[in-house]
């Protein structure tokens, strides 16, 4: 709302590697950190310093923006183009795009990267989750034993 | 932003709110930070399928000791089923987990232990807030419930009570007279023990459904037993009894 009376024409974001993106408001609706920016300023053009987002994770964050921003775009091919989207990452870049999003607050993108997260340790063992996570295990074995057998319902 | 190191708890909580409650308590054992994570989530549900083969008497105690530790530790759950199939539990824990659900808000709880043998009574808790949430209560337990006076569901929609045996006319009536603005209420092989009528009027209410085989329980359950329904907006009753029993319409 407020960004359709702002006077707003072009928003420059600008990554935490100095990467340069201009966009148009629409393509900004949904990132709430950046919206708050803009709510405050009345003037033609405004650049925001993004510091917790890398170029790369910018670029296809604005590329999800754009697709699902057209209004000429239909509901299926907006699915596919998740579909693909999610497809060609690797588990690190849906990390990285998870947190990006949640630096910029945004709420579907969000909820989206963290579904496709959870998709894939979905029934998988905890060697595969920690391997997937990065997480080295701080328990000793006597300890993780013991959890294991207490929580046996859930490793069967 | 290296690895995992700097997401949000709160983040990773949010990923396992998208996965299956097996997946979600094997993630306590994946480090020390992760250890207790998932007690912040507020849907659980806990099931053991009925297996052919390979009856472990001790695995419905450990998942009830398990949800028991979570009720101790989690006060967000909003929505708990637990559904233990071909292994009688302990009726003792079961009444146990009913009282500590308490401090949790659930809005939503369905416990089905139908296989429960034993006989011991079991009391639901007197404590208010429990219940003041609760939107949807299912309970299948073989189990005498006794319904304490001052119990009350303020928000109760949706009731359903299988299983459950009630030792007189008081405590069937007391259960009913305290949910005051239900609109779905069920009975599926119940036992009624010496109850002569059952009065269902609550003026909220728009579904019944009253299941009874006594096939499947040896006994008469429904023996000169009248319902009498005074309800005026009741718009679905669905009924399956074997053997029949009487129904009195009032005001419909």
């Amino acid at each position: 709302m407020a960004a359709e009376k702002s006077s707003i024409k072009i928003i420059t974001l600008i990554a935490a590697d100095g990467s340069v993106f201009e966009v148009e408001p629409n393509i900004v609706k949904e990132m709430k950190t950046v919206q708050s920016y803009i709510d405050e300023l009345d003037q033609n053009t405004v650049s925001i310093p993004l510091p917790n987002v890398f170029g790369n994770d910018l670029a296809m964050i604005i590329e999800y923006c754009k697709k699902h921003a057209s209004e000429e775009e239909t509901k299926e091919a907006k699915e596919e183009f998740d579909f693909e989207f999610v497809k060609r990452m690797k588990s690190d870049d849906k990390l990285r795009l998870l947190q990006a999003a949640s630096y910029l607050n945004m709420e579907s993108f969000l909820q989206f990267m963290a579904k496709a997260i959870a998709a894939e340790i979905e029934n998988q063992s905890v060697e595969f989750v920690r391997d997937y996570f990065q997480i080295e295990s701080d328990f000793t074995p006597e300890e993780e034993a013991e959890l294991r057998k207490e929580n046996e319902w859930a490793f069967k | 932003m290296q690895g995992l190191h700097s997401v949000h708890m709160q983040i990773l909580i949010y990923i396992l709110s998208f996965l299956p409650t097996k997946d979600v308590v094997r993630s306590s054992i994946l480090s020390v930070k992760w250890r207790y994570l998932w007690t912040h989530l507020s849907v659980f549900d806990f099931l053991i399928p009925r297996v052919k083969y390979g009856k472990n008497q001790n695995s419905a105690n450990c998942l009830l000791d398990l949800v028991g530790r979570l009720l101790d530790k989690s006060n967000c759950i909003e929505r708990l089923c637990v559904k233990i199939f071909g292994i009688s539990v302990n009726a003792n824990q079961v009444s146990s987990l009913i009282s500590s659900i308490a401090k949790n808000k659930v809005q939503h709880l369905h416990f089905n232990l139908g296989d429960v043998t034993t006989t011991t009574n079991c009391v639901l808790p007197l404590s208010f807030l429990a219940f003041e949430s609760l939107n949807t209560l299912y309970l299948g337990l073989r189990l005498t419930l006794h319904i304490p006076s001052v119990i009350c569901f303020p928000s109760l929609k949706r009731l359903v009570l299988a299983y459950v045996i009630f030792e007189n006319e008081n405590s069937i009536q007391r259960l009913l007279s305290r949910c005051h603005v239900l609109e779905e209420l069920g009975w599926c092989n119940c036992h009624f023990k010496n109850v002569k009528q059952i009065n269902v009027a609550i003026s909220t209410l728009r579904t019944l459904n009253i299941h009874f085989d006594s096939s499947f329980l040896d006994c008469d359950l429904f023996d000169n037993c009248i319902v009498k329904i005074d309800v005026a907006d009741l718009l679905t009753l669905r009924c399956r009894t074997n053997p029949a029993i009487e129904f009195a319409m009032v005001k419909i």
